[in-house]
């Protein structure tokens, strides 16, 4: 009767339902990768990585990148760098090749978000803003930043980047001075928070430390899925 | 026979740049007196910026362009500064696009180690007489085409010589740009695939023939390194005058047009079976009462299209002040040239310089007139050092 009154697809089985495929970019790490959704970093969207220092949100952010830089040579990966703290060393042992990666250092947080438009813009694969919490020292970036997100949300619908957005959690005490969440978490496609649990030891040597990543939002899984990361450091790091 | 052609890369830019109207390093349009651009500066031309676009398609592509007005008499005056100073040795010199020009060695050298020390030597009359800023690029060879094709792919105050039994390696990767075929014909050529010389020059001479006519069986035969036309002096050439009498003296603008595009029609089909247009148009109006008017007008590029020479007419005819009806009229071709190579950025060049550019350079091109220096790429310098510090470094991206 369904079928007759709103055309033949209205009602289908569940078995011929096909899985929506989400462009992505895989992490690296498998057991994160399958708790997204969307097997990854999805393209077309704003993925956000939040957790504290030592937390590993860099460390999978780098991972990312080598896993863009992977799957399409040719075409580049940026890091929009605010706290000119990027370290290449650690980058080239998470995997990226440094030829095909761009530095954006600009020497105004209000700045950054022109050039965030403008690298969106010209074709590159993945771009990582490092520093969210530079940004938030500039009372007036923060607001530009806040409006201008829904636009590069619609601008990134329509382009094959994905753009990563590290930041750091809100201390409970600076709710009481402004809103309790931010623009980017209402923009952000996948919101992914990581939190060290223990370091991990041979011997007497710290070899790395296992974080735990909780998904806090995805549009293709529910969220509060968790997985634990290990990060494995290089002993000359 | 013994070609030398002398070459100005960037001429109109680098003549307004001298006279402290723009810098090379920002993304910079000349434009003529329609308002269309005709130069621009090599920043522009990575954001799309081409000649001919009218000044808001071109700031629809590269929103930090700035405009200057082309100097045409500063331009002429550097051109012929050039010409004057080649003419100086007595050799034959053919005036060719701007700041570019072949110079006949037939009479003083015949083969390549002849012509090595006299090719140097007129390099550096020019750079003397125009100074460094116009440095030209020499190239030197049998034909005219692979002496041109060797002075674009050389550097200013650089010179290179194409010996003889070189000529088809050095022709066959070079792109079909360089070759002056209408923009269509390259488009055509494009779309088939082929976009070496080499590749046109294997092509079958009868399909060639049938598709593009007699320029393009021209063009292939340049395209192989066959090329017999002689340097003519521009400066001694008597241009053949054409005359129109109008048995029915006429003011009406179209009329004329029309009747003397109809006279012109032949000449200009037999430039266009050479690859030829004319760079100077002079016609002498005679009016009724029997005063007289002159027009001159240069055209940006040398053309054998019947279009943009009834523009131009079209265009002086409003200037004019028209006493009364027109009786007859002489219209006369001057500078005739080889046409210039269509649009360059048609297709990708095969460019080894372009090859060796970094990643990120046309992105950082594009981008730093708006920013300033922000970008980066960062080089591992020493992978070992005990300071994590000292193990890289960063390299502004340029």
């Amino acid at each position: 009767m369904l079928q007759v009154r709103y055309g033949p697809r209205v009602v289908q089985p569940a078995r011929d339902l096909t899985r929506q495929v989400v462009p992505h970019v895989s992490t690296g790490f498998a057991s994160l990768d399958a708790i997204t959704g969307c097997n990854g970093i999805p393209l077309g969207a704003i993925t956000l990585f939040t957790g504290q220092t030592t937390s590993g949100k860099l460390t999978v952010a780098y991972k990312v990148i080598a896993n863009a830089q992977r799957a399409r040579r040719n075409r580049g990966v940026a890091i929009l760098d605010l706290t000119y703290t990027a370290n290449p060393d650690y980058l080239t042992r998470c995997g990226v090749d440094l030829e095909y990666l761009l530095f954006a250092r600009t020497p105004t947080p209000a700045q950054a978000i022109d050039v965030i438009f403008d690298l969106v813009h010209s074709g590159l694969r993945l771009l990582v803003v490092d520093g969210l919490p530079n940004l938030r020292r500039d009372a007036p970036a923060v607001s530009r930043f806040d409006a201008a997100l829904p636009e590069l949300k619609v601008l990134l619908a329509s382009l094959p980047c994905a753009v990563i957005v590290v930041d750091e959690p809100r201390a409970p005490w600076l709710r009481w001075l402004g809103p309790a969440s931010s623009a980017i978490g209402h923009c952000a496609a996948l919101h992914i928070e990581l939190k060290r649990e223990r370091w991990l030891e041979r011997g007497r040597d710290l070899i790395g430390y296992r974080a735990q990543a909780q998904v806090m939002k995805s549009r293709w899984a529910s969220a509060g899925q968790t997985a634990p990361v290990e990060i494995i450091l290089d002993t000359t790091a | 026979m013994s070609v030398l052609s002398c070459y100005i890369p960037e001429f109109l830019l680098s003549v307004a740049s001298r006279q402290g109207q723009t810098s090379a390093e920002h993304p910079m349009a000349l434009l003529g007196e329609d308002g269309r651009v005709l130069a621009v500066s090599p920043p522009a031309r990575i954001c799309g910026v081409a000649g001919g676009m009218t000044m808001r398609q071109a700031l629809s592509r590269c929103p930090d362009l700035t405009s200057h007005e082309l100097d045409m008499r500063s331009c002429e005056a550097e051109h012929a500064a050039l010409l004057g100073t080649l003419a100086q040795t007595g050799l034959p010199v053919e005036a060719q696009d701007w700041g570019s020009a072949y110079v006949d060695l037939r009479e003083v050298s015949r083969d390549m180690p002849d012509a090595q020390s006299l090719c140097a030597d007129l390099g550096r009359q020019v750079r003397r007489a125009l100074g460094d800023a116009l440095q030209p690029a020499l190239g030197w060879d049998t034909g005219k085409f692979t002496a041109r094709a060797a002075s674009v792919r050389s550097k200013p105050g650089q010179m290179r010589l194409v010996s003889q039994s070189d000529e088809t390696r050095f022709l066959t990767p070079l792109p079909i740009t360089l070759l002056p075929l209408p923009p269509t014909a390259l488009q055509q050529l494009g779309w088939l695939g082929i976009r070496t010389l080499g590749t046109f020059g294997r092509l079958p001479a009868a399909a060639v023939q049938q598709r593009f006519g007699p320029p393009g069986k021209l063009a292939q035969r340049l395209a192989q390194g066959h090329d017999d036309r002689p340097v003519r002096p521009t400066m001694n050439a008597v241009p053949e005058p054409i005359d129109i009498d109008f048995d029915a003296p006429t003011d009406s603008q179209e009329e004329i047009l029309s009747a003397a595009l109809h006279v012109l029609q032949p000449r200009l089909d037999a430039l266009s079976a050479r690859l030829e247009g004319c760079r100077r148009l002079h016609a002498e109006l005679r009016f009724i009462d029997g005063g007289k008017r002159m027009i001159d007008h240069t055209f940006f590029q040398p053309t054998c299209v019947q279009e943009s020479i009834r523009a131009a007419m079209a265009r002086e005819f409003k200037r004019l002040t028209w006493p009364g009806e027109l009786t007859a009229m002489q219209i006369m071709l001057l500078d005739v040239g080889e046409l210039a190579p269509a649009q360059l950025s048609l297709f990708p060049e095969l460019d080894e310089a372009l090859a060796n550019r970094t990643p990120f350079a046309d992105l950082a091109v594009k981008l730093v007139p708006r920013y300033g220096k922000i970008f980066w790429r960062a080089l591992m310098t020493d992978q070992h050092h005990p300071l994590i510090e000292r193990r890289f470094s960063f390299a502004q991206v340029a």
